[in-house]
């Protein structure tokens, strides 16, 4: 891959610029065609035997919901389980915007905090320095690529303008879980077939097992 | 009484490997401080043992916990072993349920 080393030309001192163009802007300029199930990594027992996983957000949310199928629950069972900072942020946000007031806030907040009490802090990976110039370039491409989100402000309403702003925020997040992922030399879980399908087009050497809820 | 034979309740590592070892030692407390929660601890090295190992085995435990007396290997090697996992029980027990209308906030 052009500019893997994360160098300058003649330097060898790494750059925020070359991590980021590990994923070159200007080649990318058509979305991606989405591929069938049989292409994507589905089957458990195709996994290196000895990576540990690390869980994208909407494992920790299937497994509180009772979605996690079979498969998937036994393979969190059985190996080590590393947790993403940025999935932890995502829960723990998802529990503090909850009005304490509000008659429901039990039934949505208690979950999550149990969730949130059983992962042991050393056990806890933030992506690196590198991994945020990487991913916020790689959710830049897919923004504009593969979901249409680089529409000016002026040419939508407030409302329209502050979704947009928000899924750029989500594909950001996306982008740090799977690369954080690969940087642990973990295994990612995840439910998100769609966004990870795209993922692995950028980053196939990164381990990532799928899964319908 | 030979020295290496005292109780020690604590277990010291070489000064060294930076970050590594840094994070062996955060391991190390993680789980001796999960298994004093549980009572287990009992803070001295009363119980003599005699078992056989795989040498490599010893070693390969010895070189990742930066340890060398081997008496502090088995130790540090039963503790990360037997000190509960608060995840796995959770994945395994927790019965909590979050509606299905649940969203992430961001």
């Amino acid at each position: 891959m052009p500019g893997r080393d994360a160098t300058m030309a003649g330097s060898r001192r790494p750059t925020a610029g070359a991590q980021a163009l590990l994923h070159d802007p200007d080649r990318h300029t058509r979305p991606l065609p989405r591929r069938h199930d049989s292409a994507l990594p589905f089957d458990p027992a195709a996994l290196p035997a000895d990576l540990p996983l690390m869980l994208d957000t909407t494992v920790y949310v299937h497994r509180l919901q009772h979605k996690v199928p079979p498969a998937i629950h036994a393979l969190v069972e059985a190996r080590p389980v590393l947790h993403c900072a940025v999935a932890i942020a995502e829960i723990a946000i998802s529990a503090g915007i909850m009005d304490p007031n509000h008659a429901t806030t039990s039934r949505y907040r208690t979950p999550l905090l149990g969730l949130l009490h059983g992962i042991g802090a050393l056990d806890m990976r933030a992506p690196g320095a590198a991994v945020w110039a990487e991913a916020g370039m790689l959710a830049g491409i897919l923004a504009r690529t593969q979901f249409g989100l680089a529409r000016p402000k002026t040419a939508l309403g407030p409302s329209a303008a502050e979704q947009q702003h928000e899924s750029r925020r989500r594909l950001l997040n996306d982008a740090l879980i799977f690369l954080c992922a690969g940087e642990h030399d973990a295994i990612l879980v995840s439910g998100n077939v769609a966004d990870m399908d795209i993922l692995l087009r950028f980053r196939p050497d990164i381990q990532v097992l799928l899964y319908r809820a | 009484m030979p020295a290496t034979n005292r109780p020690r309740p604590v277990i010291r590592r070489e000064a060294s490997a930076g970050t590594r070892g840094e994070q062996i030692d955060r391991q190390l407390a993680a789980a001796l401080a999960e298994l004093r929660l549980a009572g287990a601890v009992t803070g001295a090295r009363s119980r003599k043992i005699s078992v056989r190992v795989d040498p490599g085995v010893m070693r390969a435990a010895a070189e990742r916990l930066g340890l060398t007396n081997p008496s502090d290997v088995v130790n540090a090697s039963l503790a990360v072993a037997a000190a509960p996992d608060r995840f796995k029980a959770w994945w395994a027990e927790t019965h909590a349920t979050l509606p299905d209308d649940f969203e992430l906030a961001v």
